[in-house]
């Protein structure tokens, strides 16, 4: 394993994603290869030597090399995302570590294994980078990605994954809205829930990898009803975010 | 000062009273939830309180004996390791004072372990608790304690570090000699007196 | 029931991901994989899945069948204080300067 140490980035691009979300590309000193679904943790300090860190996964595939692309969501009162949010731009250096993680990980051994992603709000992200990984290396296992986001404002690379789908018949991407469906939709429209998953598992075949990426209330249910629906604990890999801007 | 910083990055400062703000506080008007642990549930049914250690009969309190104990209004301001301060709180409750009348403390007694519902506990000195110096607290600015601030009752140390003041109190431990709490053992001061910054062990 | 009150709970916990990057910088490890077994209740588990509590005056990981005390963290301006009583039987403690 690499040795990680804090190193100061380069902001090369600011993308604005979604209203509250941005996703930062970070030119590295030291570019170490990631896995999808790995971290890096960032760091700000104030003059005063006062610091903030904060753990934001990565959205590229290992196969963007020497930069990491971070997406950031806003969080109401949140010091650090606020600030990447209005007090960054290109040009500007960011202090981060990593890539950090190996459990949260999908690798190249699963490529060849059905892949359940469940996402809420930001928790798409490192999932995102699964996904890109998985169409770099021509990956045609069965995979289905289901979204859950409150608004169509908040499907973070909606038109990607929408593209990615199109492209690929092997890739499904279910959008689940919980508060406000955009007109004419007919999908789901509530939180994810038991028949929502039962829906989704009649999909496969075989037992999914499955990832669970999102606020700490979604993952642990999606995660307690997947293994009640009897998807073996082993199958079922979670990462937990903190509070959301609401 | 730091060799690397991020240009106009800092702490939201608000006006600060730097009479009451102990060095390297910054003030705040909210209260931050801080925790270490999963919010335990406490039925006020099961809930009690007691005084046990060195003390000739240990004595035990219902919610309902707790609460027909004497109450006084309390007005401190708080100091949390993590640098903010909170100027200004209000809080009713049962002052140590009053608890101690009800037991014969051995001689030998000279600190406390707090502990509580859950596994947290925290190490003061007696003398700390006497005096009209801490209280628990049931009510705070009018309403009772909420259970991720403590509820249904707290320990409140105003002049140490806030994490001396443990949520969910469910007696006091009287022993001779010091031993560390959860944080204490954890490298956070044996004391925390917050107008000597006593933050860590190495500061004690 | 008390929602709100469970709402914050659940929402200020986050689980052994959050920890990985300091506890990486500290021992060169990626602790994350680790297959460990909790000393209160000897549930084994890997230690992503432990739950992280990150809000206070240092990082405190518990299990997350028996809520146990697994892992503290404290940083202090001299060095991090890592106290892991909670690991395993022949764990005790370690303290890195």
């Amino acid at each position: 394993m690499e040795k990680i140490q804090w190193q100061i980035a380069r902001v090369k691009a600011i993308v604005q994603e979604t209203p509250h979300v941005k996703t930062f590309t970070l030119h590295l000193p030291q570019w170490i290869p990631h896995l999808p679904g790995q971290h890096y943790d960032l760091r700000l300090t104030a003059e005063d030597g006062y610091q903030a860190e904060r753990s934001y996964s990565i959205a590229s595939p290992p196969e963007k090399t020497g930069e990491i692309d971070l997406t950031v969501e806003l969080i109401e009162d949140g010091e650090v995302s606020s600030y990447l949010h209005e007090g960054i731009e290109p040009g500007d250096p960011l202090e981060v570590r990593g890539p950090i993680g190996g459990y949260f990980v999908w690798k190249d051994n699963m490529a060849n294994e059905p892949l359940l992603l469940i996402a809420g709000g930001s928790g798409v992200v490192p999932l995102m980078a699964m996904l890109r990984h998985r169409a770099k290396i021509g990956a045609a296992n069965p995979t289905t990605l289901l979204f859950s986001v409150r608004t169509a404002d908040d499907a973070i690379y909606r038109d990607e994954l929408e593209q990615l789908a199109k492209q690929d018949s092997q890739f499904e991407l279910i959008l689940t809205f919980t508060r406000k469906a955009p007109p004419g939709w007919t999908g789901y429209q509530r939180r994810v829930d038991q028949a929502m998953l039962t829906d989704v598992l009649k999909r496969f075949a075989s037992h999914p990898n499955g990832f669970v990426c999102g606020p700490t209330l979604l993952v642990e249910q999606v995660a307690n009803t997947l293994s009640d629906l009897g998807l073996p604990s082993t199958k079922i890999r979670t990462e937990r975010f903190g509070p959301t801007g609401t | 000062m730091a060799s690397f910083f991020n240009k106009g990055f800092g702490r939201k400062r608000e006006s600060v009273s730097s009479e009451r703000i102990p060095p390297g506080q910054y003030e705040t008007r909210d209260f931050p939830v801080l925790t270490a642990g999963p919010t335990p549930r406490i039925p006020l049914t099961t809930w009690s309180f007691a005084l046990e250690g060195l003390i000739e009969t240990p004595i035990q309190w219902s919610w309902e004996q707790f609460n027909a104990l004497p109450q006084q209004s309390f007005t401190n301001d708080i100091h949390c390791v993590t640098k903010w301060s909170k100027l200004d709180t209000h809080w009713e409750g049962v002052s140590i004072d009053t608890l101690l009348e009800h037991v014969n403390l051995k001689p030998e007694a000279s600190h406390v372990m707090a502990y509580s519902y859950g596994d947290y506990t925290t190490n003061i000195p007696l003398d700390d608790l006497r005096h009209g110096k801490a209280f628990v607290g049931l009510r705070f600015e009018g309403q009772p304690l909420a259970p991720e601030h403590g509820g249904p009752a707290r320990l409140v140390i105003p002049h140490l570090y806030f994490w001396k003041s443990a949520k969910w109190i469910k007696g006091l431990r009287f022993m001779e000699g010091d031993k560390p709490g959860f944080w204490e053992r954890g490298g956070y001061s044996m004391y925390g007196d917050p107008w000597k910054e006593q933050r860590y062990r190495s500061d004690d | 029931m008390i929602t709100d009150t469970d709402t914050i709970d659940r929402a200020l916990r986050l689980d052994g991901n959050a920890v990985a990057g300091e506890l990486q910088m500290l021992l060169n490890l990626d602790v994350t994989i680790l297959q460990m077994t909790c000393s209160h209740c000897h549930k084994e588990g890997i230690f992503a899945n432990l739950l992280a509590y990150v809000r206070g005056p240092g990082l405190v990981l518990r299990c997350p069948t028996c809520d146990g005390l697994i892992l503290q963290l404290v940083k202090s301006p001299s060095g991090s204080i890592l106290t892991v009583e909670g690991l395993a039987a022949d764990i005790k403690s370690t303290i890195i300067p």
